[in-house]
């Protein structure tokens, strides 16, 4: 108990005494030269001891100033490995690869640290003449609240050493902005341009090059240089506003004028402006899908307590498409609008520009039946029977009288029934398999269609 | 000394009657039974077991590798041949000779690559790999995707034992892995750059989906990513599923070697860090894992798509952020969501590894955003705030 205590103490006095002292201070008493090396050996299952390595290995600090910028530790005397502080100002461990080193209470600990607060000793440094007295669990324990105090005082180091990496950002920024540069234009370049300018297309990737008054060109990185978007105001149209690469809006009411517009301003020079418009092509085939859920998900998808399995699927829903045939805007073709609108949820699920010979596959099936429980016990052999699949959707296509042509494809069949429960014995039958859902129905109906989109 | 012999000669029984131990479990299958074929020609402690190859030394290869060898686990003598023509065919091969002088016991064949790029006589086997570490002294390693291990090593003369010993050899073999391991790194992320245009376009930025299941690789052998650029967008509602995946210009193993990955989530003036929350509660502690995944940190991009939110997975500091920003939502209006991957070490951010943004559109129907985030019941918000308040 008093040789417990006495270490405790003893460990206590030392954190006292070198916790806030970091590497830069402490390593002050060292000297290049041989050290003692004690290498960690295991015992037993998770049984570790450190034993003295024969060889002395050479170890060399490198200063800058009072900073120690480098150590060298020679293993065994011919493998070089360098070892650099992890806060020049301010180190509390050298590292090399993985491994880390600090100097701490006279010893030199060369170890892994997980990350997690913990670190394990591979090897000590101890000066000529000296000799290890802690053993491989106190070595452990030593370093790693070492470190652990010195990271607390780094805070001013780090701080420092961000510091440096903002301003150089902040230069390298400056180099290839063109804030306080003289620059003739702006350019809008694209990366690709996708061959179908449409809902769901491909993604538009472009940059920007500016040439300046001497001629010289900066480019986004999109484009292989520097120049940072910050540099730019996006005011893009009918596309998302983003940097490197645009998406087609899904909804057409951002595309008023059937092309995208890309746009930006430069923000230190407000006057240079930057245009490219691109006309859609509304030529991409897409798919809306508002099918029923399938029978196990009732409870979820209609937020009710349901009780058993066998849980019919849900009916596919009821929509309504209206239909109205207008101009491309920049090309004078003809366009159709669609509006699909779910009568079920009483929303409207999309607006769209497309073709009249552009694809469009409705899909309103009824869920499946959830499969039946098979039968449990002797005293109930039988399995149950599946649910039944939820009805399809009606459609109803409302389409404008100016409208002749018109791709629209409309799957709305019942779902199928759920599989029947399995039998528990042969006393049991098999559940017989759920009914199929009714289709739905689907008409077209042609009368005036006004869409204001 | 004593002990220490002691323990030797404790060590070479234990050798000698099968007993295998983690350091020398590859050289013993490969030696197991000829040493116990020699067994009965050396019993005396410290002398170096099986038959004399001397006759090796006398003959020349074009590596200067051919030669008697002791090897230090197992202390046994062998006989080592490089053959550079078998048949008048090039072949290239390292043969080790343990019982007998004509035929061989093992052949590694010649990394031919690595003999032209790094002058390295690195050999390749079925069931280890060696290398020549210093002059007559050479490394058997055993390779896996955790790296090369070295098992054993052999010399020419026995005194090279004093400074290579298994850990020595490991030092050395660590700093050619690194040689190796970084012109692998650019050849292939140069691979990967032909194979995988979300790569080539990518790097540097983190690429959105409306799943993280869209993200994720299929296959852990492949170099490529297995996306799609058709799945990314860069415009989804506020309170839809959003997957993300980062493309690094390097693996952080090799950028940031000792560093793993940290977050940031970035909206209407809100942010949250994964490592700053953890930190801040238990609750986060718990929920919020440290990213330090090998396959990540070696990956030239995140193995699996990251959710930020999903039906059943999310990132509690995704959610985080949306519970701090929740009054500044505006029905109607569009927020710019920032996603920045971090080098973190020692409790820092070190540098950004990759950067991307989101457009998340506040969706005006009930339905939409409103109930994905604030529905009493299955709203995001109320959800987070529940489990915070527990």
């Amino acid at each position: 108990m008093r040789s417990f205590i006495t270490f405790i103490v003893t460990l206590f006095l030392s954190f006292s005494s070198s916790a806030q002292e970091n590497q830069n201070k402490i390593l002050a008493n060292y000297t290049s030269g041989k050290y003692g090396v004690y290498k960690v050996e295991k015992v037993s299952y998770n049984k570790y001891k450190m034993v003295p390595v024969k060889k002395q290995w050479p170890i060399e600090f490198t200063k800058s100033g009072n900073d120690i910028s480098n150590v060298l530790v020679k293993r065994s005397g011919i493998l070089d490995e360098n070892f650099i502080p992890d806060v020049p100002g301010h180190p509390a461990y050298f590292s090399y690869s993985t491994y880390r080193l600090s100097f701490v209470d006279g010893l030199g600990v060369y170890y892994s640290w997980n990350g997690k607060g913990h670190a394990t000793t591979k090897y000590v440094f101890v000066k000529a003449g000296s000799s290890l007295k802690l053993k491989y669990e106190e070595l452990n324990t030593k370093v790693a609240n070492y470190a652990k105090s010195v990271f607390k005082g780094q805070t001013s180091a780090r701080a420092n050493v961000k510091e440096k990496k903002i301003e150089l950002a902040e230069a390298d920024r400056k180099a290839n902005s063109l804030q306080g540069k003289q620059v003739s234009k702006i350019e809008l370049i694209l990366v690709n341009k996708p061959s179908k300018i449409a809902h769901f297309g491909d993604a538009i990737n472009y940059g920007i090059v500016a040439t300046l008054k001497d001629g010289s060109l900066l480019k986004t990185i999109s484009l292989g240089g520097k120049l940072p978007w910050s540099d730019f105001k996006l005011q893009h149209k009918g596309c998302s506003n983003t940097i490197d690469k645009v998406q087609i809006d899904e909804d057409a009411k951002g595309l008023i004028q059937d092309r995208i517009t890309l746009s930006v301003v430069s923000k230190y020079h407000p006057t240079l402006k930057a245009q490219k418009y691109i006309n859609t092509t509304n030529d991409l085939d897409f798919q809306v899908a508002r099918n029923g859920f399938y029978g196990a998900n009732r409870h979820n998808a209609t937020n009710t307590t349901v009780f058993g399995r066998s849980q019919r699927g849900g009916n596919g829903h009821d929509l309504t498409i209206k239909v109205e045939k207008v101009k491309h805007k920049q090309l004078g073709t003809a366009l159709l609008k669609v509006e699909v609108y779910d009568a079920t949820d009483k929303i409207i699920v999309g607006r769209y520009k497309i073709k009249p010979t552009t694809q469009i596959s409705i899909y309103s099936l009824g869920g499946a039946g959830q499969s039946g429980s098979d039968g449990s016990s002797s005293s109930s052999p039988h399995g149950d029977k599946g649910g039944a699949g939820g009805a399809g959707g009606n459609v109803t296509i409302i389409k404008d009288s100016s409208v002749s042509t018109l791709n629209i494809t409309v799957n709305n069949n019942g779902g199928n029934g759920g599989s029947g429960g399995k039998r528990y014995n042969i006393n049991g039958n098999n559940g017989q398999k759920g009914n199929t859902g009714s289709k739905g129905i689907s008409k077209t109906i042609t009368q005036s269609v006004s869409l204001n989109f | 000394m004593k002990k220490q012999t002691l323990l030797t000669l404790v060590l070479s029984i234990g050798m000698l009657i099968g007993g295998t131990n983690s350091a020398n479990a590859q050289f013993g299958k490969l030696l197991k039974n000829a040493v116990k074929k020699n067994k009965s020609s050396s019993s005396k402690k410290g002398k170096t077991k099986g038959k004399s190859f001397s006759e090796f030394n006398s003959e020349s290869d074009e590596l200067g590798l051919t030669g008697e060898y002791t090897v230090l686990v197992g202390n046994q003598r062998i006989g080592l041949r490089f053959v550079k023509l078998k048949d008048g065919a090039l072949a290239n091969k390292l043969e080790m000779y343990v019982d007998s002088k004509e035929n061989s016991y093992y052949t590694w064949e010649l990394k031919e690559k690595y003999l032209r790029k790094h002058q390295l006589k690195y050999f390749t086997g079925s069931k280890s790999s060696a290398v020549e570490i210093a002059e007559g002294v050479m490394a058997e390693m055993k390779v896996s995707h955790e790296g090369r291990k070295v098992t054993n090593v052999y010399a020419r003369d026995k005194a090279e034992f004093e400074t290579w010993d298994i850990e020595t050899a490991q030092a050395k073999v660590d700093m050619i892995s690194m040689t190796i391991d970084s012109e692998e790194v650019t050849s292939n992320k140069a691979k990967l750059e032909k194979i995988s245009a979300a790569y080539k376009n990518n790097k540097g930025k983190v690429v959105f989906a409306e799943s993280y299941r869209w993200l994720s690789k299929r296959e852990q052998t492949a170099h490529d990513p297995m996306v799609d650029e058709k799945v990314f967008r860069s415009k989804l509602m506020l309170g839809a599923n959003i997957g993300y995946k980062p493309f690094f210009e390097m693996p952080l193993a090799v950028s940031h070697p000792g560093a793993w990955f940290n977050i940031t989530y970035e909206i209407a003036g809100h942010k949250t860090d994964r490592e700053a929350l953890r930190k801040s509660s238990t609750f986060y502690a718990k929920n919020i894992p440290q990213m330090d995944k090998s396959i990540d940190l070696k990956g030239f991009y995140f193995f699996y798509g990251k959710a930020a939110l999903d039906d059943r997975i999310v990132d509690y500091a995704f959610l985080e952020l949306l519970r701090l920003a929740q009054n500044d939502f505006t029905s109607g209006k569009t927020y710019d969501l920032k996603v920045t991957v971090w080098a973190y070490k020692d409790g820092q951010n070190i540098d950004s590894v990759a950067t991307g943004t989101l457009q998340l559109e506040y969706k005006p129907k009930p339905t939409q955003t409103k109930y994905k985030l604030f529905d009493p019941k299955y709203g995001w918000i109320p959800k987070i705030e529940g489990w915070l308040d527990e």
